[in-house]
C-alpha cells in the first residue's frame, strides 16, 4: 500500500558547491529531502517521555506493532544503555530504566509512512512510576535527597572532583585576592541578572537518513559535526568507523541545536534490524523540547571602583543544565559565561565562578553565544549603572576605561553616529553596549587540487547555513588571482583523511578559511607565482601544461588555540539603540539601531553583512520575544505558534558601520557569527533606563517588566 | 489508480502541480506538503513548524499563498498548485531570484522557497509594485527566517519591485 516512489538518487558521495541558482530554485537539498528521494524507506517516529522524572516500568508496543504499516518498534530494553555526550557521556540514546525530563526518547517506531509511524508512536503504552523532581535552582539547592545521576562517576568523561550529587560542572577564573581589592574600593555595586530559557530554533528540524543494509552504513544528517557523528555511530552501534560513511549534507540552520546524535544511532540500529533504509525527522515540538536550549539561570556581578578605575570584579553564575550535560562540549560542563563581562575594560582583580546543575528540565546546550549572551547583558548593563552613579556619560565612561584600541574606535564612531538622534521627545532613550567575539578552538585541514579546469577545495566542514562555502571560494580566488567561478568547494562529509572540528563556535571562517589560504599558498609554491594574464584568467591551466602534469594537490591547515600568540584575534562590536517607551503600558519600540564593528579582513562582503544583520535580529528576537516556557518540567511553548521568533515586521532600521584601527591586523580573518547577537539585550536595557529611568535585569525584556518596574517607582503613565 | 474501488483510507485525487496534471492515491491524513515532497518528489517545499506559522512550506493554491503543512492533500483535489520548482517557468520572476543571491536574501536557504513563493504570488498578480512597503512586509509576516534578519530579503524585494 505504499505510494509509488522513484528510484534512489541518494548515492553520490560528494557534492559540489551549489551554483547560485540552486539556492533559489528549490533544488538545494537537506537531509529530509534525501529521505523523500530514497526508495524502500521506513520512517521513524519517537515515543517521548511524558514524565519529567520517573522510573520506567514497562513499554508495551503490542498495539503499535499491530497497526498495519508498522514494521518495528525499538525500546531501551532492546538495545541497553548506550550513552552519548560531547564532553560527558550521560545521555542515553533511548531511556532504559529512568527518564530525567519530559521529552526524553523512550522508544522508536519504524513504519512505511510518516503518518503511520507517528500514529503508532502515540499507541505505545509506557508505564511510569513518578519520582520526586527538581525543577529549578531553588529546588536543586533546597532540602531533598534526589540525586539525578547516581552513577555519574562512571560516565565516560567524568572527573574525580565531584563536590555534590547534582553538579554538572564548575568553572573558575581568578587572578588575585578580590576581597582585598574590594576593601580598597571607594564605590562598590552589586546586581543580579536573571535569564529565562530560549531555544536555538533553526527553521530546519533535525533530520537524518541511515542506510545500514549490507556491510557499509550510509548516513545523511543535519548533524553539524560529521566526524564526531561518525565516531559516535561506530561506538554506539558497534560498527567499525571505516564502515560508516557520513555524506555531506546541507544544514538548514544550526545555532547550536544540531551537534548531538539524537536520532541517528536509533535509525542505524533500526536499519540494521529491518534491512531497510530508515529516516527520521523531528517534529518542531521535538526540536523545542529536546535540542539545545540556552541555559537559564542567574548571574550576580559585584564590581568596585577605586579612584574611578575598575578595581575589583566578582561574578557568580548558577545555571540550570537540565537533565543531561551531554550536549555541552566544554570539559568544564559550563557554557562560556566567565570573562566576558568587563572583557573590554581594564580590571585590576577578577574572581569569577560558575556552576551548572542537573535538573528535570530539557538539557541545556550551546545556543549561539552560549554564555556570552547572558554575561554581556549583565556586564554591559552594570557598566551603564556604574556610569550613572558616577554621573558620567555612558560612552565617555567606557572610553575612559577600555584598553582595546578597536573598542575605543567603535565607541567614538557610536558617539558620532548617535549625536543626530538626540533629544527626540519625552520617554525616548539611547543605549549602547560593546562586545567581542572570539573564534572557538579547533583545527581543520583543507585539501586543494589545481587541474586544467579549475581549483577544487575539499572540506570536511558541513555548510550549516552561513554561506561559508562562498567565502572559501572567494578566499581562494583572491589568493590565487583566478576567477571565483574557477574555484569549486567539494564537501566530503566525515572522513578520517581530513581533520575537521566541525561547524560552530564562530570558528569556521577563521579556521577553515585560514586552511584554504594556507592550501592556496602551498599551491603557489608548486605552481609558481600567479600570472592572471596567462591563459585568459585561469592561469594555472597553462602553467600545468608547461609543467607537464595534469594536476597539483596540496593540503593546508588552519587552527585556533586561544591564548597562543597565533590565536585568531577577537572581533569587536558596539551597538546603539534608540527606544521609545509608553509609560501607560510599558511597551517599547526600537526606533533605530546602529551597529559598529572592527571587522579585520572581510572575505565575503555579502556573507559578512548577512552575519551581522542576522546576528542582530537573532539577538533582538531572543532579547525581547522568545521565552521557552517549561512549567513543572513540561514544555508549554511547544510549537512555533507559541514560541515566537522575530518576523520581518519586528526588525527596526539598522545601520552598519566599520571602523579600521591599526593596519597590522587588517589582513586577518576573524570570527563574526556570534558577535552582533550579544549586544542587543544590554543596549536595550540601557536605552530603556535612559528613556524612563528604570532598570531591567531579566531576560527576555518585556513591556510588562518595564511597566512593573515603572509602577514600583510610581512612574507609570 | 483510476479503478472503481476507492479505498476511503487512501482516496484518489487529481490536481495540477506546476502545470502538470497528477492523479494520485494518498493516505487520507496526508498533507499537501507530504504529497508534494514524498509522492511527487518536489522537495523544494520544506517542512518546518508544521503549524502554519513559519512559511517554509508556502505554495500557491489557485494563486493564493497556502501553508501546505496544514492543508490536507484531499483538499486540493481539482486545484492548481504552484511550488518553488514551478517558478522558473515565469521569466518575470528571474530578477527576484538574482536579487536574492546578490542581496543576501538567504543564508541556510531553508526558508527561501517559501519566501520566493510568497513574493512570487504578489508578482504574478502584478500587485507587488503597487503595494506600499508596509503592505509587502505585512504579507510576509508568515515567512520566518532565522538566518538573515530579513534585511537582505527586503533589499531583494525592493529590487524586484523596481
Ligand atoms: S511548515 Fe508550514 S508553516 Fe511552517
Ligand atoms: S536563510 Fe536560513 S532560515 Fe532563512
Amino acid at each position: 500500500m505504499t505510494s509509488e516512489r522513484r528510484p534512489s538518487r541518494s548515492s553520490e558521495t560528494t557534492h559540489r558547491d551549489d551554483p547560485d541558482q540552486e539556492w533559489v530554485s528549490g533544488r538545494r537539498r537537506f537531509a529530509a529531502d534525501i529521505a523523500a528521494d530514497t526508495s524502500e524507506l521506513l520512517h521513524v517516529a519517537f515515543v517521548l517521555s511524558t514524565e519529567p522524572h520517573a522510573r520506567l516500568l514497562d513499554v508495551d508496543a503490542d498495539a503499535a506493532l499491530a497497526l498495519p504499516g508498522v514494521v518495528a518498534v525499538m525500546t531501551g530494553a532492546d538495545i541497553g544503555l548506550r550513552l552519548f555526550g560531547r564532553s560527558l557521556r550521560d545521555y542515553p540514546v533511548l531511556a532504559v530504566d529512568r527518564v530525567l525530563f519530559a521529552g526524553q526518547r523512550v522508544a522508536a517506531v519504524a513504519a512505511e509512512d510518516p503518518e503511520t509511524a507517528h500514529r503508532a508512536a502515540r499507541m505505545v503504552d509506557v508505564s511510569y512510576e513518578p519520582l520526586s523532581p527538581l525543577y529549578d535552582l531553588e529546588d536543586v539547592f533546597g532540602e531533598h535527597d534526589v540525586e539525578l545521576h547516581p552513577g555519574a562517576q562512571g560516565y565516560e568523561g567524568a572527573t574525580d572532583d565531584h563536590p555534590f550529587g547534582n553538579l554538572q560542572g564548575a568553572d573558575v577564573v581568578v587572578d588575585g585576592d578580590v576581597d582585598a581589592a574590594f576593601a580598597e574600593c571607594d564605590h562598590v555595586r552589586e546586581d543580579t541578572f536573571v535569564f529565562d530559557r530560549v531555544h536555538s530554533a533553526p527553521l530546519e528540524p533535525h533530520a537524518c537518513v541511515v542506510d545500514a543494509r549490507g556491510e557499509h552504513v550510509s548516513v545523511w544528517s543535519s548533524n553539524k559535526v560529521p566526524n564526531r557523528l561518525r565516531a559516535d555511530l561506530a561506538l554506539l552501534a558497534d560498527r567499525a568507523v571505516g564502515d560508516i560513511h557520513v555524506h555531506p549534507t546541507n544544514i538548514g540552520g544550526d545555532f547550536g541545536s544540531k551537534a548531538a546524535p539524537y536520532l541517528e544511532v536509533v535509525c542505524l540500529l533500526l536499519s540494521e534490524r529491518t534491512q531497510r533504509p530508515v529516516a527520521a525527522r523531528m517534529t518542531y515540538t521535538e526540536m523545542l523540547g529536546t535540542t539545545a536550549v540556552r541555559h537559564p539561570g542567574r548571574l550576580r556581578l559585584r564590581t568596585g571602583l577605586r579612584q574611578g578605575r575598575i578595581h575589583a570584579h566578582e561574578a557568580e553564575a548558577i545555571l540550570d543544565g537540565g537533565a543531561f550535560a551531554a550536549i555541552k562540549p566544554r570539559a568544564t560542563r559550563v557554557v562560556s559565561i566567565l570573562g566576558h563581562a568587563y572583557a573590554n575594560y581594564e580590571v585590576c582583580v577578577r574572581d569569577e565562578r560558575a556552576m551548572t546543575v542537573y535538573s528535570n528540565n530539557p538539557p541545556g546546550g550551546h545556543v549561539r553565544s552560549p554564555g556570552e549572551f547572558q554575561s554581556v547583558f549583565a556586564g554591559e548593563s552594570q557598566v551603564d549603572l556604574l556610569a550613572r552613579t558616577c554621573g558620567e556619560d555612558p560612552i565617555a565612561f567606557r572610553l575612559r576605561r577600555t584598553t582595546v584600541p578597536e573598542v575605543r574606535g567603535i565607541l567614538e564612531e557610536l558617539r558620532a553616529g548617535v549625536q543626530p538622534w538626540g533629544g527626540d521627545g519625552p520617554d525616548v532613550g539611547v543605549g549602547v553596549a560593546t562586545f567581542g567575539c572570539r573564534a572557538g578552538n579547533g583545527e581543520s585541514v583543507v585539501a586543494a587540487r589545481a587541474t586544467s579546469s579549475g581549483v577544487v577545495l575539499r572540506v570536511g566542514v558541513p555548510d550549516q547555513g552561513s554561506g561559508m562555502y562562498a567565502t572559501f571560494r572567494l578566499l581562494a580566488a583572491q589568493a590565487l588571482e583566478i576567477p571565483r567561478e574557477a574555484v569549486h568547494v567539494e564537501a566530503i562529509g566525515a572522513d578520517e583523511t581530513l581533520t575537521d572540528a566541525g561547524a560552530g563556535s564562530s570558528r569556521v571562517t577563521a579556521v577553515v578559511g585560514s586552511a584554504c589560504i594556507d592550501a592556496c599558498s602551498r599551491l603557489l609554491e608548486e605552481l609558481g607565482p600567479p600570472d592572471p594574464d596567462e591563459g585568459g584568467g585561469y592561469w594555472p591551466a597553462a602553467r600545468l601544461e608547461r609543467m607537464g602534469t595534469p594536476e597539483v594537490s596540496v593540503e593546508g591547515v588552519g587552527r585556533n588555540r586561544r591564548g597562543e600568540a597565533a590565536a585568531v584575534k577577537p572581533t569587536y562590536g558596539g551597538l546603539a539603540l534608540q527606544v521609545t517607551v509608553d509609560r501607560m503600558t510599558g511597551q517599547f519600540v526600537i526606533r533605530r539601531a546602529m551597529l559598529v564593528v572592527a571587522p579585520g579582513r572581510i572575505a565575503n562582503p555579502v556573507g559578512f553583512r548577512g552575519q551581522l544583520e542576522g546576528g542582530f535580529v537573532y539577538g533582538l528576537s531572543q532579547a525581547v520575544l522568545e521565552r521557552l516556557v517549561v512549567e513543572q518540567g513540561q514544555l508549554v511553548t511547544a510549537s512555533l505558534g507559541d514560541y515566537k521568533l522575530a518576523c520581518i515586521g519586528d526588525v527596526p532600521p539598522l545601520e552598519i558601520r566599520h571602523v579600521r584601527v591599526g593596519a597590522e591586523t587588517e589582513g586577518e580573518l576573524r570570527a563574526v557569527g556570534e558577535l552582533a547577537n550579544i549586544g542587543v539585550a544590554p543596549a536595550l536595557a540601557n536605552a530603556i533606563d535612559d528613556a524612563v529611568g528604570v532598570r531591567i535585569r531579566t531576560l527576555p525584556i518585556t513591556g510588562e517588566d518595564v511597566w512593573q518596574a515603572l509602577r514600583s517607582v510610581g512612574q507609570e503613565g | 489508480m483510476g479503478g472503481v474501488d476507492v479505498d476511503p483510507a487512501w482516496p484518489s485525487i487529481a490536481l495540477t502541480v506546476n502545470g502538470r496534471r497528477h492523479e494520485v492515491s494518498v493516505p487520507a491524513d496526508r498533507r499537501l506538503a507530504g504529497l508534494l515532497r514524498d509522492d511527487l518528489g518536489l522537495t523544494g517545499t520544506k517542512l518546518g513548524c508544521e503549524v502554519g506559522v513559519c512559511g517554509t512550506c508556502t505554495v500557491l493554491v489557485d494563486g493564493l499563498p497556502t501553508s501546505s503543512c496544514l492543508t490536507l492533500a484531499v483538499q486540493v483535489d481539482g486545484a492548481s498548485v504552484l511550488t518553488v520548482e514551478g517558478l522558473a517557468a515565469f521569466p518575470e520572476l528571474a530578477e527576484l531570484g538574482r536579487a536574492f543571491v546578490e542581496e543576501g536574501g538567504f543564508q541556510c536557504g531553508f526558508c527561501t522557497s517559501g519566501q520566493l513563493v510568497a513574493i512570487a504570488g504578489l508578482m504574478l498578480e502584478q500587485r507587488l509594485s503597487s503595494m506600499t512597503s508596509e503592505a509587502v512586509t505585512e504579507h510576509l509576516h508568515g515567512n520566518l527566517c532565522r538566518c538573515t534578519g530579513y534585511y537582505g530579503i527586503q533589499r531583494a524585494i525592493d529590487r524586484a519591485r523596481r
